[in-house]
């Protein structure tokens, strides 16, 4: 039976992991180490970016820094992982041929995860492995991977969650959350699962350690013998420790823009309201992650956590997402009541309209606030609207046209800045006092011959009256308005009644870019 | 086009291990790309790092990274010799690789330097199918074992 090195490196940094990654890797390359499966952990809570991404983009940095949470990069592909002190991390370093292939291919990934989905079983939970390269129990993520090769050599490695830090995990990254509300919290936390939350205790690593051990001699059909490191791979370790704790390294990949923006859109289906946020790589047009809320079920329970992993990294092209999740409906023969594959491909085709408003100079962060209803952002432009509709909300608690239709022009508010700046672009701007004051106007307005018109609104009004704004058939842009709406403070039915006495203020910002808007 | 198990592989092209494919251009200089074997069993490939234009490789030098899904794979060179230019467009759309292998997939021009030495090194004519064949069996022996 070939004999291999069981290597259990404890607790390192993140950049001393990192390094012993290449290092391994390296002298295994070169015929100077033995095939070697690795178990390791971390000092700190680590965030580890994958070899291709921007810290900048995957990591809320200041947050690491203020947590003391280390900051790394991977030599493996993937997506950016948080690595708190209870997981495991395991790794494969060999010979490709013993693994008999030279490509990565899903036959690859899964003969090396298999160990490790025995291991877990082991313990008595349902794990399985999810192509291409993911550990999951029921759908929810225990085990994800990475790869690289060198020569004839390959390292694969994965991590194993244990007492998940789900919390910190959503601070530490910009997975696609926007404001960390406790709900959007609670559907990140359907996404992973670790051992704790399946067995109700915390097995100790040294128990982990061997059931992988084990697991990996009998289904490699080797035999696993302690080992430390080499002489050759410690010389080279102490070399490469420095560069890989330096920003070189680090923040090799710089971003393209500042940071991630996770773009987010409503969609009403004859279900109810589809939330879909998503984060994009805009330099190569790619969806990165999506996540799909709302008050929906699905059967079999998974089938929105399948579908946001069929997205992943797909082009962002409507005719390829449209065609992926149609043939994801057809071939899992799943059923979401009330919504069908189109809904959520007008989810995504809504986030993605969003990216299309950046075209017009108007940054993401603030496209990211612009809804389209009725029509895309661009046609509604094009079609020079003669209508601002602005909120009665946004005028002062104790303005005498508050509740009436008009404005003084005083110059207290924002409402002033808005009307000044319809009527340079020659708009009428009319100010709307209710949810049927609304509707009457966009009647009004059509029978004045108007195709089209601009509007400042909250988003929470937005989504409740999705429905009614699409079933108008007017197109329209709508401006989401700042600070704290009278849905923030509960307080919609006294707003709905012409009675919230909290001032919310137009985004002039936003307003100026969308009526100056050309392509 | 010559098919081989489903696998698209121009008879007129060479071929390294590493599934970089190597086409002859009428000025002595070389095309390279990866093959159609290689982006099927890959992936959608993700990300890639270009190797640099004025370089010097040699042959089987790793001179570029290519990311399918969550793995960072070798860009090998395929010979010896000077690189060219490297195809940008690739870095817009990195899937150029799958959908157009030996057209608008390319990955780089060379001037080879030793190019009837090493052409022996690589897969042509009827060792193409005996090479890709082998691929094939290692992955259904792994799959049989799993």
């Amino acid at each position: 039976m070939e004999k291999w090195r069981f290597l259990d490196t404890g607790r390192l940094s993140a950049s001393e992991n990192m390094a012993l990654d290449e290092v391994l890797l390296e002298c295994r390359a070169r015929g100077e180490s033995p095939n070697t499966v690795r178990v390791m952990q971390f000092s700190n809570p680590s965030v580890l970016v994958g070899f291709n991404q921007s810290v900048e983009q995957e990591a809320r940095v200041d947050y690491c820094l203020e947590s003391g949470i280390d900051i790394n990069r991977r030599i493996t592909g993937g997506g950016a992982i948080f690595f708190d002190r209870t997981q495991i991390g395991w790794e494969v370093i060999c010979e490709k041929s013993f693994l008999g292939a030279g490509l990565p291919s899903t036959t690859l990934f899964e003969s090396i995860c298999e160990p490790v989905v025995q291991a877990i079983r082991e313990l008595g939970i349902r794990a399985s492995f999810r192509p291409r390269n993911d550990i999951e129990v029921d759908g929810r993520k225990i085990s994800g991977t990475g790869g690289t090769d060198e020569g004839d050599a390959l390292l694969f490695q994965g991590t194993l969650l244990v007492d998940f830090d789900v919390d910190s995990m959503l601070r530490a990254l910009r997975v696609p959350v926007e404001k960390l509300k406790a709900k959007e919290l609670e559907s990140a936390k359907d996404r992973v699962t670790c051992l704790k939350w399946e067995l109700g205790h915390v097995p100790g690593p040294e128990e982990i350690k061997s059931l992988l051990k084990r697991n990996f001699e009998s289904a490699f059909r080797i035999e696993l013998v302690d080992g430390g490191l080499t002489r050759e791979e410690e010389i080279l370790f102490n070399e490469r420790k420095l560069f890989f704790k330096s920003p070189g390294w680090v923040h090799k990949v710089k971003s393209p823009g500042k940071e991630q923006i996770t773009i987010h859109s409503i969609h009403k289906g004859d279900g109810g309201i589809i939330r879909t946020a998503m984060n994009v790589n805009l330099q190569q047009k790619r969806i990165k992650s999506v996540l799909i809320t709302g008050d929906f079920f699905s059967f079999p329970r998974r089938t929105i956590l399948d579908l946001e992993a069929e997205l992943k990294d797909v082009k962002a092209d409507i005719g390829i997402i449209s065609e992926k999740v149609e043939h994801f409906f057809e071939r899992t023969d799943c059923t979401v009541p009330g919504f069908g594959a189109s809904d959520f491909v007008e989810g995504v085709k809504k986030c993605l309209d969003k990216v299309e408003i950046t075209r017009f100079g108007i940054p993401l962060h603030l496209a990211n606030r612009i809804n389209a209803v009725n029509a895309t952002f661009a046609s509604v432009i094009n079609d020079r609207p003669k209508h601002l509709l602005l909120p009665y909300c946004a005028k002062s608690p104790d303005c005498e046209w508050r509740y009436n239709e008009g404005c003084a022009e005083c110059g207290e508010c924002s409402i002033d800045n808005a009307i000044k700046l319809g009527q340079e672009k020659g708009m009428e701007s009319i100010t709307i006092q209710s949810f049927e004051h609304l509707m009457e106007t966009i009647e009004l307005i059509r029978k004045e011959g108007a195709t089209s018109y601009i509007g400042c609104c909250c988003e929470a009004f937005f989504m409740k009256r999705l429905e009614d704004f699409e079933g108008s058939g007017m197109p329209a842009i709508l401006i989401d308005i700042d600070s704290e709406t009278c849905y923030d403070l509960g307080k919609e039915n006294k707003a709905y009644a012409g009675q919230f006495e909290r001032r919310t203020e137009v985004n002039i910002e936003l307003l100026r870019m969308v009526l100056n808007a050309e392509l | 086009m010559s098919d081989i198990e489903g696998f698209n592989m121009p008879d007129d092209l060479y071929y390294h291990k590493e599934h970089a494919w190597v086409k002859i251009l009428d000025d002595g200089t070389v095309k390279v790309g990866m093959s159609d074997f290689y982006q099927k069993n890959s992936g959608d490939t993700t990300y890639i790092d270009l190797p640099f234009e004025g370089d010097d490789v040699e042959q089987g030098e790793t001179c570029g990274k290519i990311q399918s899904a969550k793995w960072v794979g070798k860009f090998v060179s395929p010979l010896t010799g000077k690189i060219l230019s490297v195809n940008e467009d690739l870095e817009d759309d990195s899937t150029l690789i799958n959908k157009e292998p030996y057209e608008n997939g390319w990955i780089m021009t060379m001037k080879p330097s030793d190019l009837d030495g090493e052409l022996a090194n690589l897969f042509h004519g009827g060792a193409v199918s005996d090479f890709v064949k082998k691929e094939i069996a290692d992955i259904d022996k792994k799959k049989q074992q799993q």
